[in-house]
Formats: structure tokens, C-alpha cells, sequence
């Protein structure tokens, strides 16, 4: 049976629901795991074990997502970082400690080029693209975000980037089953095999790769 | 008139879901809901070619006729079903069968358990009162109303084993 992971889930203090409410209802949905990713001006360590510990780095200068990624790295399992501004998106792809950039397209344009996409690949830097807006909103808002998140996945393509595709859940209802998160994956321009590993094997590598990292250590 | 022989009828799929809010909807609210998520989602012209009709919606879980060859914009059309009047509510699809007495054997007549309601003072893992509880997990009406609004829900989910004193 295929295993498959949400890297970007939100939970107390951030948001509403406790961690053990969101595993209980990924798993019912059928989620191996989730990782709760609260943004930095909220993060607390997680009381509870079940669920992977992460972060989303929220940086306004280049220097500050520096200090925070040394300040957090050894402390959480998935690092990732809230994308965006431009600057935010090139410290984030040339650093080997940052897991996943993401919504690089929340800024202005679609915040990912072929420079960036070049030092994603030489670092490992995933991109996670984040789909909340397709159910948070309707009409110009979401069709433009659509469109930035197709040219980004074009990006992705062609220098074979790392994809993860996330519900960046906020609250029990944001968690969506795998098979809907793949079939609104196909507005993105993903086929079944890229939404599946997306969702699946990619988002475990990521997560077994830092777990080996901090055994080793 | 008569009735088409089957070699001209329209391939057809039953879907059948699941509703998951805080109130009870309503067979007309979600029908409305299903409607509008799809034309906005697909236009128009995906509304015809989908062939989408909501067949039956009782005790929270409904079933829908679609066509054959659609599902998967079946699937993305209930995932993007976001709010009906002001209380959020997230769909979740059961499965999907050809006949109609499948479906409702398969996914319709397991019986759900449901949350009863329930009124008592709680103050771990965070302070408010408990609106509904089942066997595993409790909706609260907590004391600071910020988190509920950066999460655009109505009531804070805990699970029973985030409480000690419940246990």
C-alpha cells in the first residue's frame, strides 16, 4: 500500500486543532503521517510525538532566514521556509539546510527561475507547491494562481526538481483525501504518477533523509 | 415516451460522500453548494459534461450520479466545497460504484457514530467549553477567539488523549 505524507500542516498554538486531532483525521483519510509545520512567530515543540516535527521559516530579509534556519535547523525534523519575496526564494534554494521552499509564487510573478531552479537542484531543495487557495478561493484569484503554479511546475520539470504537493492545512477541514489532492493536481498540470510520488515517495525521502542525518550525528 | 435501450444511455457512476462540518446541512444547501463549486470550477460547459445530479442526502452522507469517465473532476469539484451558509465543511468521498443498490450497500448503510451534545468547563489543552464529543475526539467553543478566526473554523478540535483528565 502506498505511504503518503502532508509536509505542511498547521495546528495549535498557530491554528485551532491539536496535532493528535489532525493525525486522527489525516488517518482516517488514509495519510501514513503528517508534518506540523507552524510559522516561526508561533512555533512551540511539540508535546505530542505521533506526527513529524517541522517549521515554515517566516523571514522578512535574506539575513534573518540565515539566523533562523541556524537557530532551528537541529531542532525540528522538515524545514521549510515561506516563500514568496524573491530574496526569501534565493536564500532558501541556495541553502543545503532548508528541506522545502514554499508557494515560491506568493510574491509577485511566479518567484522561481532557471538560476533558482539550478541552486534548488544543487542543494536539494524541494518545491512544495501549496493548493489551499483552489477550496479558500474562487474566480481571478485562484485562475492567476493556477497559472503561476503551471509555469513553476514547468520549471520543475524540466530541471527535475523535487515536487511535494501539501494542503498547507490551517484547520480538520483543509485535510483533503490523497486521491482529491491528485485529482485537483491535474489543474497544476501534473499526470497521476508525478501527483502520486508527490504526495508519496518524495515527501518520505525528504523525511527519512533528516532522520538519517540526525541519527548518524 | 419510452425508455432508452441501455446501448444508448449514458454511461453512469454513483459517488458517494461523506459531509464533515460543526451544524447539520441541509439536502438543499449542499446541492446548491455542489452546483456552484462546479461552475466555478469548470464553467458552465463542465456542469454538462460532468452530467453531475445530487440523487439522495441523508444523515450527513449523499450520493451522486455522474458520468463514467469524470470522476476525477467529480473528486476535485467536492474538494474545493468550502462553506455552506457561515460554518465551514469539507467533503469526503466514500467511493465510487456503478449500480445504484452497490453504492448504497457498500458506503450508505454504515452507520456513522455520532458526536452527541455535551456542555462542561475544560481547561487542557486549552480553556473553553465543550460543545460535542464522541468517543475519540471533542469540539470546543474555546475562551480566546484568535485561533479560531486564523482558522476559519466555528469550533477547536481536540482529541480525548490531549486531556489527562478525560482519559
Amino acid at each position: 500500500m502506498t505511504e503518503y505524507y502532508d509536509l505542511c500542516v498547521h495546528s495549535r498554538p498557530e491554528c485551532a486543532d491539536s496535532p493528535e486531532k489532525l493525525k486522527l483525521v489525516s488517518s482516517r483519510y488514509s495519510f501514513t503521517n503528517i508534518a506540523i509545520t507552524n510559522h516561526s512567530t508561533y512555533w512551540q515543540p511539540l508535546e505530542f510525538l505521533g506526527v513529524i516535527s517541522g517549521i515554515e521559516l517566516v523571514a522578512k530579509s535574506s539575513q534573518m532566514l540565515r539566523n533562523l534556519i541556524g537557530i532551528y535547523r537541529d531542532k525540528v525534523t522538515i524545514l521549510a521556509v515561506h516563500g514568496g519575496d524573491e530574496r526569501i526564494n534565493r536564500v532558501a534554494c541556495s541553502d543545503n539546510r532548508v528541506d522545502i521552499l514554499l508557494h515560491p509564487e506568493s510574491g509577485t510573478g511566479n518567484g522561481l527561475n532557471h538560476t533558482l531552479a539550478t541552486l534548488a537542484k544543487k542543494n536539494d531543495v524541494a518545491i512544495g507547491f501549496k493548493i489551499d487557495y483552489l477550496w479558500r478561493h474562487r474566480g481571478y484569484y485562484r485562475s492567476k494562481l493556477l497559472s503561476l503554479q503551471r509555469k513553476n511546475f514547468n520549471i520543475c520539470k524540466k530541471f527535475a526538481l523535487k515536487i511535494i504537493v501539501t494542503s498547507g492545512a490551517v484547520s480538520r477541514y483543509d485535510l483533503k483525501a490523497p486521491r482529491e489532492v491528485e485529482a485537483l493536481s491535474r489543474f497544476i498540470g501534473m499526470d497521476v504518477t508525478e501527483s502520486e510520488s508527490a504526495l508519496s515517495t518524495i515527501p518520505r525521502d525528504i523525511v527519512n533523509k533528516r532522520l538519517k542525518i540526525v541519527k548518524s550525528s | 415516451m419510452k425508455v432508452l435501450p441501455p446501448t444508448l444511455r449514458d454511461n453512469v457512476r454513483y459517488v458517494a460522500f461523506e459531509v464533515i462540518s460543526d451544524e447539520i446541512v441541509k439536502a438543499a444547501e449542499i446541492k446548491n453548494e455542489i452546483l456552484s463549486a462546479t461552475t466555478s470550477l469548470l464553467g458552465d460547459v463542465g456542469v454538462t459534461n460532468l452530467g453531475i445530479e445530487l440523487i439522495s442526502f441523508a444523515g450527513q452522507k449523499g450520493l451522486l450520479r455522474c458520468r463514467n469517465n469524470r470522476i476525477e473532476d467529480v473528486r476535485s469539484v467536492l474538494a474545493t466545497v468550502f462553506r455552506v451558509k457561515k460554518f465551514r465543511l469539507s467533503v469526503r468521498v466514500l467511493g465510487v460504484s456503478g449500480t445504484l443498490a452497490a453504492a448504497k450497500e457498500k458506503y450508505l448503510l454504515i452507520e456513522k457514530k455520532s458526536r452527541r451534545e455535551t456542555s462542561f468547563n475544560i481547561k487542557r489543552p486549552i480553556s473553553g467549553k465543550a460543545r460535542k464529543m464522541n468517543d475519540s475526539e471533542i469540539d470546543i467553543v474555546p475562551g480566546d477567539n484568535k485561533v479560531i478566526d486564523r482558522s476559519d473554523v466555528g469550533l477547536v478540535g481536540i482529541a480525548i488523549h490531549d486531556n489527562k483528565e478525560l482519559k
